[in-house]
């Protein structure tokens, strides 16, 4: 019997229910394999090629829209987030966000709008939030006599614990800033602040109970001498160091290898991704485009524990090759050529999340 | 009609020809006889469920002519072996993404069950299972389908399921091009 209808005339209903089975990266082949089986191929753009560049598509109250630089669209989705609310900081698919008085938790994969709310903030708002993905929420003062880190701990059952503060003076505190667009970073449990001298800062969990404090470091080697940028930005590369990138306008072009990876920075999270797309490699690319790119409003889904954007309208998929970079603004360490800066537009209000780590 | 008997009723198949109020006859395409119970096969199959109940069960056999007796025994089988086991909490999508088809996993009987069929039964079955719109058994067969494709190439894919390529250098390339994403190698 199957050898005189075959496979590849299995009825088109049934090739659905195969296809809707199959993670998203088998499609292709699965389209590769003949005409009739490509029939059946619906349009969905993978979620994990790149770090997205999350954002909301108005101040305040509003969809969510992930910024593509790879397919250099905008992908719209119907969830809303709380009004009001700031990003602070992402991890994996997890998005934290302030509002006055209280630090909320988001899991972007997660039902509709769901947003939990952590214990009240007592004193002084924070300067940063950060979220280890699973267990420890910090909340980070960095300015001036105040510094150190408040710590939520979350419970078994899901609930936070009440935030513990640090020691409320710390004696003889000189004035420090710490760098504005770029978050504490988590490094091998510690967590790490860039202040805008060049100086780092670590915070030891381990030590929350004596004061709470972070203790100021001095400048990485590397930095003596001449740390003059105008942006600097703490990050934990692919490999799990502990890097900063620093961005000038003016100056001698560096010559640094990232050895085929990329680097995604300008919000208060940066990250360091090996790729597999050759335009994106060796590039720092950062949050500005050169134009405004499509919006498709989309349903993200599931399969097989892979993430893909899928249109809510059956609109065909337009072909999507072509873009290679030309939307968003980069920079190809050791490159003379200069770029276009100034005529970009930035988009403000996003930060980077990275869904590939979510399989 | 009594479509609703208690699982501990629920009867090994049996090869007795006369009519039994707790089972059906089946016969497929090229004759054969199967007995089936009418509770399975009334809870798996919408379209004997229909006939159960809309009285168009012939005692004689059901004749189900698209049918062969290989798929139907396999069928029949998988109904039997349904009727014995006990759902498990597995049955349940443990995924937490906000949108994700609702398939259930296949049981560990379940995946015995289709991993020994060979490529022409596992064809046959997964037919079978729509004709008489079976969907538990849907799930568990276009599961094992898309386990046998999942990460291979184009080419592979043609070699497992025997499928000859009629595509155009053009259309690959076109292919190529617009799932480029796919292609890059390291």
């Amino acid at each position: 019997m199957a050898q005189e209808r075959g496979w590849s005339s299995l009825p088109k209903d049934l090739l659905r229910l195969v296809l809707d089975r199959l993670p998203w990266s088998t499609h292709p082949s699965f389209a590769g394999a003949c005409r009739h089986w490509r029939s059946v191929l619906t349009p969905f753009y993978p979620t994990w090629l790149t770090p997205l560049l999350v954002s909301a598509a108005d101040v305040g109250s509003t969809n969510l829209r992930f910024y593509s630089p790879y397919h250099h669209k905008s992908f719209e989705i119907s969830n809303t987030l709380a009004p009001a609310a700031k990003f602070c900081s992402a991890t994996g698919r997890h998005l934290t966000l302030m509002s006055w008085s209280s630090v909320l938790e988001t899991d972007l994969l997660l039902a509709t709008g769901h947003i939990h709310e952590l214990p009240l903030v007592n004193f002084t708002k924070f300067g940063f939030v950060v979220y280890d993905g699973s267990r420890r929420m910090f909340g980070v003062y960095t300015i001036g006599l105040l510094d150190g880190a408040a710590e939520s701990v979350r419970d078994d059952d899901g609930s936070w614990q009440d935030w513990e503060y640090p020691a409320p003076l710390r004696p003889g505190a000189t004035m420090f800033q710490s760098s504005p667009n770029c978050n504490p970073v988590l490094h091998d449990g510690s967590l790490y602040v860039l202040y805008e001298d060049g100086k780092l800062a670590v915070y030891d969990e381990h030590r929350h109970n004596e004061d709470g404090y972070l203790e100021i470091l001095d400048k990485p080697k590397g930095f003596a001498g001449g740390y003059r940028c105008d942006f600097s930005y703490l990050f934990e590369s692919d490999q799990g160091e502990l890097m900063a990138v620093l961005v000038g306008r003016r100056g001698t072009p560096v010559h640094v290898s990232l050895q085929g990876r990329a680097l995604f920075t300008g919000t208060l999270t940066t990250m360091m991704r090996k790729t597999k797309v050759k335009w994106m490699r060796d590039k720092i690319f950062l949050p500005r485009l050169h134009d405004w790119p499509d919006t498709v409003h989309v349903y993200i889904v599931d399969r097989d524990g892979e993430l893909a954007f899928v249109p809510t309208s059956s609109a065909p998929a337009e072909a999507v090759a072509a873009n290679e970079g030309a939307g968003i603004w980069s920079h190809e360490l050791g490159s003379t050529e200069p770029t276009e800066f100034w005529d970009t537009q930035n988009v403000d209000y996003s930060i980077w999340v990275d869904f590939s780590t979510c399989h | 009609m009594e479509v609703d008997k208690g699982k501990g009723e629920a009867e090994e198949t049996r090869k007795v020809a006369e009519a039994d109020r707790d089972t059906v006859t089946l016969k497929s395409s090229d004759g054969k006889l199967f007995e089936v119970s009418k509770e399975a096969a009334a809870r798996l199959s919408t379209v004997l469920a229909g006939m159960i109940a809309g009285g168009s069960i012939d005692d004689n056999g059901t004749d189900l002519k698209q049918i062969g007796s290989e798929a139907l025994e396999n069928v029949v089988d998988y109904c039997n072996k349904h009727a014995n086991s006990i759902p498990s909490a597995a049955l349940i999508s443990s995924s937490i993404s906000f949108n994700t088809a609702p398939f259930k996993e296949p049981e560990e009987w379940e995946r015995k069950f289709v991993d020994r069929l060979s490529h022409d039964a596992l064809f046959d079955l997964v037919e079978a299972a729509n004709f008489l719109g079976m969907e538990r058994l849907l799930d568990v067969t276009c599961h094992k389908i898309s386990e046998m494709m999942k990460g291979k190439s184009p080419d592979q894919i043609r070699e497992v399921f025997n499928i000859k390529n009629d595509y155009t250098k053009e259309e690959l390339e076109e292919i190529r091009q617009e799932l480029a994403w796919a292609f890059y190698d390291d």
